[in-house]
């Protein structure tokens, strides 16, 4: 046989797996939803992309999972919050979560509540996680950018799929990220900071400015802007042994500090609203195991400062 | 580029479309595309090491043409040795001097006389130590005569880069792999499509089983300090795999590729797995290297001839430098030394060439002599695997005593999750596959080739499917590093 048969014969067995494999996507595209999971909260996240008219977003990662609750914040702000946040999502993640819920809210949310800290824009410490890859198959919008975000999608989506896949044949559990929560009767110091593990990530002790996430930064600011959304930034409380190790934190502060109409608040050793107390809240060197008290302060800080 | 990338699933039908349809008519037209499509192939990683490709290529061109007017011994000789000095130099600066920097600075330390260890911020070029051997294989064997240097240029240079197998393997004969760049290919219908089949039990291989047992192998090892004989006996079972389908299904791509283009290259892997000795196991782990050192290190050794001592010495030579050849660490070293002194006995009780023929041979399983053979071959190939894997030797140490405890005897406790089950099973299911395919050139070379075409196509399908749902995060060829 010859080539031109090789080639007709090849297209053919690819055309009917490409056909398969869109037809795959629309139809969990189409009954997509957003399922527990142990690094989000995918209550709040199926909440956001159904209710549609939420007065409070809150992004960024692992560090703004561990600090909020819900309940607290709504009391005190008086506005109906979700906590989108996801451990180890990067600024890209961050952004298309909040553009994704742009693309589908009725009513624009009055304010985003933003976690930033010295990693912020550091590519290893965080990366386009699992959620990437949720969002891309929830919101059909998204599919523009994928190719932006080659070869780092892949995996994430590829989860996603499989687990929605799964969800369709099977009970998918319901822990969610309230199990990384350790339960502390008194608040004391429970963890002992291993500077071997900071710098399996850090070696050098820098977080940088990755110009990419720079970028996704910038865009979350300008949404923020464009849309008349009130951005609120803040870092949680860390540990003084690691805070001591953050070689370029002040470089990376001056970022968050410089941005016009743009409140940043920070409980970390330094900040403005640091509490040495913080300390035996937390869970480990850069996470608050303590949320309710935490998010009380917070959100008078943000009160006050914004004149609410 | 990666085989399991996107890069590379775009880059290879413009290569075979442009090499069919534009340049098949020339065959220099061809060669010269392959050549493009080689150094492009391989700038995609860093443009910056084309140069010693190319230096590489022109300096062993050169010294065969050189070769091929002389006749003076003393000449020839000298004219070999421009050429292992310039591959190996290469290759020793930039995968070894750091090694010996620092054991020389440590050595003078421990005599009592401190010295400061200069070592280098040096990057290893990829492939370095495939090319390097290939390209020296053409002039040793020029030099013996056991071919006609070439004077087709673009042929050589072609050879020396062909892309397929450039970065890892398999490790051509200048004598297999050249004279395919002197004939003009022709387009073979059955030939292209086992290619492909060849090319996705690859992809399998690599993604879906090398790939996930290395998640397990990387959570294991890392941290082995913690954890029971159970789970780091099983963290050596997943490294065996992951090595296994890493190394096998690159060079399982490499060879279905270079079909595509109407080229056959070597075999790598013969189910080494069910190797009834160690013996067996090293003709067939890694053929081509194997083979390799066997040509051109062994014999000229004196390989088993001559006295106890002269094999001993040779065996542990062979051994020794086959591992320093993987990487410049004591760990490879030992690695090396391990597999001569399980060899060794087999050697000396003249006892290494007893499993000649394909194992459970019209059988569908192997007889009792048989299974303890492989099983037996597996464990000792699984606890020198240890030394491969671990970062040096206390680490290989504490792993190895790890095993060799009562907590062998407990359940794993490295967190046996989904994750974990899903490589065990797959390996299974990988095992018994390659176990059914085991007189073949690789395992699904004949699977399906009689049932009808929609079902053979549901196959293909599966495992497609499997590759891209079930497998593993992405991780770089291993070989790469070497």
């Amino acid at each position: 046989m010859s080539i031109a048969n090789f080639i007709k014969r090849s297209l053919k067995f690819l055309g009917l797996f490409l056909a398969f494999a869109i037809l795959s996507l629309v139809l969990i595209g189409s009954t997509f939803e957003f399922l527990p999971h142990t690094k989000y909260y995918g209550q709040d996240y199926e909440k956001a992309f159904n209710k549609k008219d939420l007065g409070l977003l809150a992004i960024g990662n692992s560090k703004l999972l561990a600090s909020l609750d819900n309940t607290t914040l709504q009391k005190e702000l008086g506005l109906e919050p979700v906590n989108l946040g996801s451990i180890f999502s990067n600024l890209s993640v961050t952004r298309l979560t909040f553009e994704s819920y742009l693309n589908n809210c009725e009513v624009m949310p009055k304010m985003v509540l933003m976690e930033v800290s010295w990693f912020t824009f550091n590519p290893v410490r965080t990366q386009f996680n699992e959620i990437g890859g949720d969002l891309f198959l929830n919101d059909y919008k998204l599919w523009p950018e994928a190719l932006n975000y080659y070869p780092e999608i892949i995996d994430p989506l590829r989860k996603s799929f499989m687990r929605q896949v799964y969800s369709k044949v099977m009970p998918i559990g319901d822990i969610d990220y309230s199990s990384e929560f350790k339960d502390m009767s008194r608040f004391e110091k429970t963890y002992d900071f291993k500077l071997s593990e900071f710098e399996e990530v850090f070696p050098d002790h820098i977080a940088g400015v990755d110009p990419e996430l720079l970028a996704e930064f910038e865009r979350i600011v300008n949404l923020c802007k464009e849309n008349n959304i009130q951005l609120v930034l803040y870092t949680a409380p860390e540990v003084s042994e690691y805070r001591s190790l953050q070689t370029d934190i002040e470089d990376i502060k001056t970022i968050f500090r410089n941005i016009p109409d743009v409140p940043y608040l920070d409980y970390s050793e330094g900040g403005e609203f640091f509490k040495k107390d913080y300390e035996l809240w937390m869970k480990d060197s850069h996470h608050l195991n303590e949320n309710v008290r935490y998010s009380e302060i917070l959100a008078k800080d943000i009160k006050a400062k914004l004149d609410l | 580029m990666l085989f399991n990338s996107i890069d590379f699933a775009i880059f290879l039908p413009i290569v075979f479309l442009l090499y069919w349809f534009v340049t098949q008519k020339n065959l220099k037209l061809q060669n010269l595309l392959l050549l493009i499509a080689s150094y492009f192939f391989y700038g995609w990683w860093d443009w910056k090491f084309l140069s010693l490709i190319v230096f590489s290529s022109f300096v062993d061109y050169y010294v065969g043409r050189g070769l091929a007017k002389q006749e003076n011994t003393k000449k020839r000789k000298l004219l070999l040795l421009t050429s292992v000095l310039v591959n190996l130099g290469f290759l020793g600066f930039f995968k070894y001097y750091n090694f010996f920097a620092e054991n020389f600075a440590e050595a003078f330390t421990l005599l009592g006389q401190p010295i400061q260890a200069s070592s280098l911020n040096i990057i290893l070029p990829v492939g370095i130590s495939f090319y390097t051997f290939q390209t020296l294989s053409y002039s040793i064997d020029v030099y013996k005569r056991k071919m006609e240097p070439t004077i087709d240029i673009l042929a050589f240079f072609a050879f020396v880069s062909f892309f397929p197998q450039l970065v890892a393997g398999p490790i051509e004969r200048a004598t297999n792999l050249l004279p395919q760049f002197y004939k003009k290919r022709e387009f073979v219908y059955n030939k292209a499509v086992d290619g492909l089949r060849q090319i996705l039990w690859g992809l399998f291989k690599k993604i879906v089983i090398a790939d996930n047992c290395a998640e397990m192998a990387n959570k294991i090892f890392d941290g082995s300090a913690d954890l029971n004989g159970s789970s780091l006996l099983l963290g050596a079972f997943f490294f065996a795999f992951q090595i296994y389908g890493d190394f096998s299904g690159y060079s399982d791509i490499a060879i279905g590729t270079s079909r595509l283009f109407g080229f056959d290259l070597m075999k790598n892997f013969a189910f080494p797995y069910f190797s009834r000795d160690i013996a067996e196991f090293w003709r067939r782990w890694h053929i081509s290297l194997s083979t390799w050192f066997r040509d051109y290190l062994y014999i000229p050794l004196g390989g088993s001839r001559g006295g106890t001592w002269m094999k001993v010495r040779n065996t542990f030579i062979i051994f020794i430098v086959s591992g320093f050849w993987h990487g410049a660490n004591w760990t490879f070293i030992v690695w090396g030394a391990l597999n001569a002194i399980y060899f060794l006995p087999l050697l000396l009780l003249k006892r290494n060439r007893q499993n000649i023929g394909d194992i459970a041979e019209g059988r569908l399983l192997p007889n009792i002599r048989e299974f303890f053979g492989m099983t037996t071959t597996f464990l000792l190939t699984l606890l020198a695997w240890v030394f491969f894997r671990a970062e040096n030797l206390g680490h290989a140490l504490s792993y190895l005593s790890g095993i060799f405890s009562m907590s062998l005897f407990e359940f794993p406790d490295f967190g046996l999750g989904m994750n974990a089950i899903l490589a065990i099973l797959l390996t299974i299911s990988f095992v018994f596959i390659e176990w059914l395919g085991r007189h073949n050139e690789y395992a699904i070379e004949k699977l399906g080739l009689n049932w009808k075409r929609p079902i053979r196509y549901a196959m293909y399908y599966t495992l497609i499917l499997i590759i891209l749902f079930l497998g593993g995060s992405q991780q770089e060829f291993i070989y790469f590093q070497f």
